[in-house]
């Protein structure tokens, strides 16, 4: 998927910029300028991602709001009340959950360059011990606790995947940001982080500008949009609303799935062993999600999939301006084409027939 | 054995003399080795591959830069021949030919070229030297001449480099290979002719040229595709694509230039070598040979004594030297210079 995807960007790229050359026809450079787009907004993307996808540690970060319920749906998906929770912003600095045997806390510090470990008997220890390091701002500032892993027999992680809870845009001070800006954040999901998980509040149809921002300065790793609150108790037509507000959010956050969710309802239905209940939640969707990217083949499965759905759309778009410009099908660089064709060959049976 | 090598810039010259050794390290043990013979090409090459190393292109020789190699080809552990290899700016290079293609041509075609500089200076008259004594010529070409471009001068002016390469007189007795660079890049053209170099090379050459005829098969140039070394994609800052070297860097495919080295130093060693008494002669029979052979020897002798007229039918006129070549101060070599068996390679073909 890599040769493939790196095909595609040089195909698009060679036969924009011949089709630029041709300074006489407008039509020409539209079409041009149409390529550009596309390559930028729509497989670029998905070229940065694929660079990580044969990572050994690959890690989903849940992004979002101060509040919006990150660290509860985190503990939904994980199915262990490992999070703290408060009602004040919870999480002061990242914390990443990992697969293994017994529970332990891992805390690093850049300050005395050192990693402490706190092994845990339960995960109520597990949350406990967080509680100590996380809402301890000084500390996070000071650069006394730079990094938090915990380690423990959690089923969602047990194929390799790691899973970040991160600070919600305004908390976020890790060591040398003691201003309130998201530049720290947004380092550390660039420079972490493979695929991100943006989370929105339902409870509401408006969204503020910052989170717009903050999406934007991420959005090459962002895939899915998780909607927190937005499912009622109340009869009623919830699809309706659902698709509502899937319409209104849509073109802000161009090409990511959306999935609504109701973190609370599947920690109590999981508790309480109420099967409708954790059913309504919806969180088996996201879980399903997680484990997509379990494997290298699965995330290179998903992968192929938005290749081939970028690829149909490229064609649908296409068509009116190809129409405009008199030509019947997509002047290709004959070398590039041929190189593209040769991966799809190679990697991708099911993209040959679309082509 | 001197090895020039011609291309436009950007073609992959300097890359591909830097990548050669290295390939003979990754892929070759102690059977076939290329050394640097000096100091200054050693240095040269880590230069280059140092640059290689760290993921970015070496930066282009520069104009009025010309670098000599000199190599130690070792076959099974023994020297077997010495390497002088020619690297030049490929600006330089793409005056200097379409000039020399200049001289041949018709009005008309002279007119198309009017824009083309002229070469001139010392530098130039060093290279055409250089080139002219070289025993094998190697031109790189990169298809994007061709496939990158719809400005008609540019694709007008790589044909004509081609051209000038495929038909200068002077240089038609010499070893000519024409190496297609970057093929992994046009992998997937090659494979739809066959993996046929010279096919593919001639049906992306513009077709109103007459270039396209010099590339038949029977001018005795060898036609080889090559990747100097391993790229990866990555986006650069201005969101277009960016092949550059991977990490780690390792050589790419240079195998059909290495089995072209092998056969160009095996012809050489052919040539060279003086034919070795291969069977004991029965007692006897040497001294009967010799008596023989001295009355050959007399008979021969008095032939070319015996006073007769010189009919003007035999007289033999000297090649005559189409441009006279400054040697830098050095006298002309008067030894006779190894002459490779061009026939060998006609025949030969890319596996």
């Amino acid at each position: 998927v890599d040769a493939l995807l790196s095909s595609l960007v040089h195909l698009l790229h060679d036969t924009e910029a011949s089709l630029a050359q041709d300074t006489v026809s407008v039509k020409s450079s539209r079409l041009s300028t149409f390529l550009r787009d596309f390559r930028m907004k729509r497989i670029t993307p998905l070229f940065r991602r694929c660079r990580n996808l044969s990572k050994s540690r690959y890690t989903i970060s849940l992004v979002g709001l101060t509040n919006v319920g990150k660290s509860t749906l985190a503990q939904a998906l994980l199915e262990h009340p490992v999070a703290p929770r408060r009602n004040s912003p919870a999480t002061s600095i990242p914390v990443e959950y990992e697969h293994g045997g017994e529970w332990c806390v891992t805390v690093h510090s850049s300050m005395t360059q050192s990693i402490i470990s706190h092994p845990a008997s339960s995960p109520t220890e597990v949350s406990s011990v967080l509680g100590r390091y996380i809402f301890d701002e000084k500390a996070v500032g000071e650069g006394r606790v730079t990094r938090v892993v915990v380690c423990g027999p959690m089923g969602l992680l047990d194929e390799g995947v790691v899973f970040a809870d991160t600070p919600g845009f305004g908390s976020a001070r890790p060591q040398g940001c003691h201003n309130q800006d998201n530049e720290c954040l947004v380092r550390y999901i660039n420079e972490n982080v493979d695929e991100v998980v943006f989370c929105l509040g339902g409870d509401s149809l408006s969204l503020l500008p910052e989170e717009k921002t903050f999406f934007e300065s991420i959005q090459p790793l962002c895939s899915t949009i998780v909607v927190t609150k937005a499912l009622a108790d109340e009869p009623g037509d919830i699809e309706g609303s659902l698709e509502k507000y899937k319409r209104t959010f849509q073109h802000v956050f161009p090409l990511c799935d959306f999935m609504f969710v109701e973190a609370k309802w599947a920690i109590h239905g999981g508790a309480k062993s109420d099967p409708s209940r954790y059913e309504a939640s919806r969180i088996a969707a996201v879980r399903d999600f997680i484990r997509e990217r379990g494997t290298v083949e699965r995330r290179r499965h998903s992968l192929r999939s938005q290749v081939a759905r970028a690829w149909t759309d490229l064609g649908e778009l296409s068509t009116p301006l190809l129409r405009d410009a008199g030509m019947q099908v997509m002047p290709w660089r004959s070398d590039s084409w041929a190189e593209f064709q040769r991966c799809c060959e190679a990697n991708l049976a099911g993209i040959v027939e679309l082509l | 054995v001197k090895i020039f090598v011609i291309g436009a810039e950007g073609a992959g010259k300097t890359v591909f003399i830097a990548m050669l050794s290295r390939y003979l390290v990754e892929h070759h043990g102690d059977d076939l080795m290329l050394e640097p013979a000096t100091f200054e090409t050693s240095q040269y090459i880590a230069d280059i591959q140092s640059a290689l190393e760290q993921g970015d292109w070496p930066p282009s020789t520069r104009m009025g830069q010309s670098v000599v190699l000199k190599w130690k080809l070792i076959v099974d552990g023994t020297c077997d021949h010495t390497l002088l290899m020619y690297d030049a700016a490929g600006q330089d290079l793409r005056t200097l030919m379409l000039s020399e293609a200049l001289e041949d041509l018709s009005e008309e075609e002279r007119t198309a070229l009017s824009n083309s500089e002229s070469v001139g200076g010392d530098h130039a008259t060093a290279l055409r030297q250089k080139i002219n004594e070289s025993d094998v010529l190697v031109y790189l070409l990169d298809l994007e001449a061709f496939l990158g471009t719809s400005d008609s001068r540019v694709r007008k002016e790589h044909c004509w480099l081609l051209k000038a390469f495929l038909t200068h007189p002077l240089w038609r007795d010499k070893q000519r290979l024409v190496l297609m660079t970057k093929m992994d890049k046009y992998e997937a053209l090659l494979a739809r002719t066959g993996n046929d170099v010279r096919r593919c090379i001639q049906e992306h050459l513009p077709k109103h040229y007459a270039v396209r005829h010099c590339l038949n098969p029977q001018n005795g140039v060898t036609f080889a595709a090559v990747s100097s070394v391993a790229t990866h994609t990555i986006i650069g800052a201005d969101e277009t694509p960016l092949r550059l070297p991977s990490r780690p860097f390792r050589a790419g495919d240079l195998s059909a230039s290495v089995e072209f080295l092998r056969r160009i130093t095996a012809a050489s060693t052919s040539a060279l070598s003086v034919p070795a008494k291969t069977t004991a002669s029965p007692p006897g029979t040497e001294s009967a040979g010799c008596l023989v052979l001295l009355l050959l020897l007399i008979a021969a002798l008095g032939w070319m004594l015996w006073p007769r007229p010189i009919s003007p039918s035999t007289r033999v006129s000297l090649p005559s030297v189409k441009r006279s070549v400054t040697l830098d101060g050095a006298k002309q070599v008067t030894s006779p210079r190894w002459k490779p068996n061009a026939s060998i390679y006609d025949k030969w073909v890319l596996p």
